[in-house]
This record gives structure tokens, sequence and C-alpha cells, in this order.
């Protein structure tokens, strides 16, 4: 079950000066959904490193371990599993429910960040994780120029490129029970391009405002998600589901940082994505900001989440003709989520310091989940 | 009653399934994880590319040692470059890394020349624990070889954790452990070479192996020149049409469906499906 993180929003960067920190970040992360769906440990290491002030790396390594189920049509007379599909299945053994999977991940970054005599800054990153049945890599360049002397307002140009290969069994398996013959290794493609400009409003705050581009093309199927074709009261197909193999999206983000108070920061976006599969989707989030004393800070959040469905989306079971795009996957539905987030940091010392986070999510669907982050960081 | 259970896992370079039939899900987890120990161990002692391998010490000339089970397949790759008339032959090898080596059609067909003297399996023996070479320059590939052998392998295995009906598939590499808990058999899609989105025939099988050859998947590109992974010093392949071969061993059914692709006449008492 490859695990596809949201693209733009891991990558899409503005222009934001550089704090230069060595330190070391320990994470672990458990994210669990109610129905006894996706559950995932998390633990991550994360390496910040200057040298001199020109140049920074930063490493990051993430371990996955996602065991769970995730909902999805099946011949029931077969048992609940993504393969239980077939042609011509009885309709009252189609049925809705939580297929299993256990999947395990590694995945790695590196960023590599270089300042000219101007102080405007060229990042250099990689990326790349490894599933079972998903293989990821990709590589991205940014370019962020200052526009004035006073370093008040900049411009950041960036663009990656993933590439991605799906082991995509079964998919058209409904007549035998295994293929010979030929690979079912399918690859995709995804370009991002980004355009962002930073400005220091006043001493007490900050706005940037960024627009982006998706390009993806080649296999963007879920191989082990189901729809239901031709159900005519009595039987049906259970196949696997089909989705277009090109997907163009474009979209913007507004992000506000104000200092409300000394020790008070508000931070407050909006991001507006569209892509041609006809989904729209607004992002309002807000995160407020505490430090009490020198040591302890706390964060409180709310993020509203509205995306409206692809246009061959469907999760009715007697939808779907013979032909056509066809997908019953709850992510490409029409709903609305809300994230509940807090955190709180505690520095021990100067240079050591540690956190809890913990959030609530709440999906229209019915899909509600927690997620839990601590772990420390050493300055050094 | 017999439940299906489907394990995926991913060994040389290529996606693996097994299909186990089995009364309890521990008994077919067990079966399934010394399945995959068994591949994983074959994986890496006989790859091609892994200078640590025992396949690569021995290209190296590090050493000469070779234990039973890799006399028995040298052995056996002996044998069937006899039988198939010096078309199945793991020391090319010896050639295979121009491919990706030469840039251009003229450099490497000079480089080929100046090789091919020493491609053959002549070119080693095989005497007691030591393998021996008669040049510096032949190289031994198992990677036509490995992954059937993997799968009978795998079905030995099975057949140790007492799993009577099982399906497993490498990579299209596939062995069909008994039938069905319903009494029909497995059932294979043999995919259309043209479109290999689609089955264009569907084989039955029981006790026996398939494996099917053919070039639209891997291949090396030379002034757009498709070449097919499979190198043979016979003739210049490229992308051709799909070789089936049904025998009682995955070995079997891979390294005729391999030789076939190159040389249809060449003779073989199993079953072959031509697409």
């Amino acid at each position: 079950m490859q695990l596809r993180l949201s693209w733009c929003a891991a990558t899409l960067l503005v222009a934001t000066t550089m704090q230069a920190e060595d330190y070391v970040s320990v994470q672990v992360l458990q994210y669990n959904e109610n129905d006894n769906r996706v559950s995932v440990t998390a633990p991550s290491i994360m390496l910040n490193k200057d040298f001199g002030t020109d140049y920074t790396l930063n490493a990051s390594l993430v371990g996955d371990a996602v065991s769970g189920a995730s909902p999805t049509y099946y011949d029931a007379s077969s048992g609940a599993s993504a393969y239980s599909r077939g042609k011509n299945v009885k309709t009252s053994d189609v049925e809705y429910g939580n297929v299993h999977f256990s999947e395990q991940r590694v995945a790695g970054s590196l960023l590599f960040t270089s300042r000219f005599s101007n102080r405007d800054e060229l990042r250099v990153g990689a990326n790349g994780s490894s599933e079972h049945d998903f293989n990821s890599g990709s590589g991205s360049v940014e370019y962020m120029h200052w526009l004035d002397s006073g370093k008040n307002s900049a411009i950041t140009l960036g663009g990656s490129y993933q590439y991605n290969e799906i082991t995509a069994r079964c998919v058209d398996r409904v007549d035998c029970d295994t293929s010979s013959g030929a690979s079912e290794l399918k690859t995709a493609t995804a370009v991002n391009l980004q355009l962002g400009v930073s400005h220091n409003i006043n001493p007490e705050s900050y706005m940037e405002v960024a627009a982006f581009y998706i390009a993806d093309d080649g296999y963007l199927t879920d191989p082990y998600l189901n729809v239901v074709r031709n159900n005519n009261g009595i039987t049906a197909d259970i196949v696997g589901e089909k989705r277009p193999e090109e997907r163009r999206a474009y979209g913007g983000i507004v992000k506000y940082v104000n200092a409300v108070t000394e020790n008070t920061t508000l931070h407050l976006s909006y991001r507006y994505y569209w892509d041609d599969w006809d989904i729209d989707s607004h992002t309002v989030d807000s995160d407020l900001f505490y430090e009490l004393g020198s040591d302890w800070t706390f964060k409180l959040g709310l993020r509203y989440y509205n995306q409206s469905a692809a246009n061959f989306y469907s999760g009715s079971d007697s939808y779907f003709g013979d032909e056509g795009f066809a997908s019953s996957d709850y992510r490409l539905s029409d709903f609305s989520a809300l994230t509940y987030k807090s955190n709180v940091d505690y520095k021990i010392t100067t240079d050591v310091s540690v956190n809890l986070s913990a959030n609530y999510y709440d999906q229209t669907t019915g899909l509600k989940a927690t997620y839990f982050m601590t772990g420390f960081r050493y300055n050094f | 009653m017999l439940k299906k259970h489907i394990y995926t896992f991913e060994a040389m370079s290529t996606p693996c399934e097994l299909i186990l039939y089995a009364e309890h899900k521990e008994k077919a987890d067990n079966a399934a994880k010394a399945v995959l120990q068994e591949t994983k161990r074959l994986e890496k002692k006989y790859n091609y590319y892994d200078k640590t391998s025992l396949l690569s010490q021995l290209n190296l000339r590090e050493t000469d040692h070779i234990d039973r089970e890799t006399k028995e397949l040298l052995q056996r790759a002996k044998q069937y470059y006899k039988l198939t008339h010096g078309i199945f032959d793991i020391t090319v090898a010896t050639i295979k890394d121009l491919y990706t080596t030469q840039t251009t059609e003229e450099s490497l067909q000079t480089e080929k020349e100046k090789l091919l003297a020493h491609v053959g399996c002549e070119h080693f023996s095989l005497k007691k624990e030591k393998l021996h070479f008669d040049n510096p320059f032949t190289k031994i590939d198992l990677g036509g070889f490995v992954k059937e052998y993997a799968v009978d392998r795998a079905v030995s295995v099975l057949k140790r954790y007492k799993i009577l009906s099982a399906l497993v598939n490498y990579g299209g590499d596939i062995y069909a452990l008994d039938k069905k808990p319903d009494g029909t058999p497995f059932v294979v899609g043999i995919k259309d070479p043209r479109n290999p989105s689609e089955h264009k025939k569907m084989v039955a099988l029981e006790n026996q192996a398939l494996t099917t050859s053919a070039s639209y998947e891997r291949h090396y590109q030379i002034e757009g020149h498709l070449y097919s992974h499979i190198i043979s010093t016979k003739s210049k392949t490229s992308v051709a049409n799909s070789v089936s071969v049904i025998s009682q061993s995955c070995v079997e059914s891979g390294i005729y469906s391999t030789a076939l692709m190159i040389d249809k006449d060449i003779e073989t008492n199993n079953q072959v499906i031509l697409l």
C-alpha cells in the first residue's frame, strides 16, 4: 500500500531566513485511524549541520511500520481481500469493507543549502523511499533571491521531479489465478514547479504568497482498490479501479505570520488547489504559539480542509458501467475535515529540548484519526 | 477448510507472489517466511551485480571453491548448453557488460569480437569442489537460471512445510503445486506480448511449471536499437514475441523459453506456447 504523501504540501517552500543551528532531532510518530483502519508507527531522525555560514546540510531518515486496513469493495464469497475480485459475482456477495494489509517503508532525504555573497540561497535536495510494492526517488532544486538590500523581501523559484515505481499486481486479474509474460511494474512521474514571494511587512508581521503547478503522469491507480461495474441487481463485476494516467494541478498559498504580543505569534494560511480530475480543495490553517518564559512553547492549531469529488468517483456499487475511469476511493470523494492540533516544547537545558504533540483528525466520510509525536532535539 | 493466503515481496529485482492454501494463517505465514529466506539466500549467493556474492567472487577469480549446490547448478547449465546447441549459455556474461558500457554500435562490435573467443561453457570445468576457467575473461551469469531455480526451491520448501496447494510466481516464472482446494487447476493468464495489459491465452497447471520469455520489459538501447535482455552470441535478438514453456520444473521451462526466444527450432518434449 503505497504511501503517497501530499507532494505539494511536502515540498512547497517559500523564502525563509534559515536559522543557523546544528542539531539532531529524534521523533516518533504514532498514527491511528478509527474502525481498525490504518495504524502507523514512524520513528525518524534528522540532522542539521552548518559548514561555516555559507553551507548547510540537512539529512533525515524515517522508517514506517504501517498496518491495518483500507476500505474497498470485495467478493465476500472469497473473503475480505483486495484480490477478491471477480466477474459476474452475485450482487449479494458484493461487500464494502476493510481489506487488511501491512507495510514497511524506509525513506531518506538530503537537502543541501548553499549561500552566495549576496546571501541568495540555492537548495538542492534528494529524496528516496522504498516499500515492497512502491519505490520512489526525487530530486529538487530551489533558488531564493533577496529583492532588497534590507533582506525584507525575497522571491523563490523551485522545481522537483519524482519518479515512482509501483508493482501493480492482479489489477486486471479476474479470470485467472496469476499472470506470466510481462512485468506488472508500472511507473509514474511527478513534476512540481513553484514560485513564491515573501515579505516582512513590519517587525511584527510577515507574509508569503506562492503559486504551484503539479504534473502527474503514468500509473496513478491504486492497485489495491476495487470498484463494482455492471451491477444489474443479480450479478456484478468487482474489478480494480482505473484512474486517468495524467493529472495537472494548480494552486496557490497565502501565509501570514503576526507577533500578536511579545510572546504570542499567530500563523494563518490558506491554500487553494485545483486539478483536472475536478478536485477543488481549500485549506485554512491556523496556529497560535505561546512562549511561557524561555523554556516552554505551546501551540494550539486548527485546520479546515474541504474538497470536491473527482469526476470519476462514485461510492455506489451500482454506478459504473463497463467502460471508463472509475474509483470508489473515499479520498477522491467530496468531503471536509477538521484537524485539531496541539504541541508543547520544553527546553531542558540550553541545548536539549523535548516535544510532544497531540492531534485529532475528523473527516466527514467518517474517518477519524489521532496522531501523536514525541521526541527530543539536541543542539550541538 | 483450506483458506487462501497471499504474500508478495520483491526479490531478484522481481515482484514475487505466493498464493498458499492452508488451514491456518500461522501455517501459511511460517511457510511463506521460509520461502522468503530461501529466495533471499539464493539472491545474495548468485547476484551477478553484487561484488560480494559467490558468483562475483568466482567471476573475479577471488575464489575457485564451489559448494555442492553451485556445482550442481553449473553442471545443469553445461548440460542445457549442449541440449540447446549452445544457445542457453551462462557465459554470455563475458560480453554482457559491453551492452551497458559501450555507447556506439561500432565500439560494441569491436569489443565483442575480442571477447567472443572466451564465450562458451567449454571454457569452464568442474573438478571436485573447484571451478576452473581456461582463461581470465570468461564470466558466468546465472540470471536466466537462478530465478527459476528459486521457484523450484520455493516449492520444495512449501512441501516441507506441508503446504499441499500453492501457486508460486516470481516475475512470471510460475509453479502450480497440485490443484486448488475446489478441485480445479490453477489458471495462468499469458500476457499478450503486443499488449501486456491483456491476457492472450489461459493455461491450466497442476504440478507443473510455466515460464515466459519475452523482450518487452528489459532491454538495452544502443544508437536507438533495442537489444533484448536475452543476449545470445548466436544472433542479435530484437523485440520479439513471447515464448512460454510448460514442464515439470521451472528451471527446465526457463531454459527452454529463453533458448526458444532465440531459436524457435530448438527441440524439446515440453509443451511450448508461442505468441
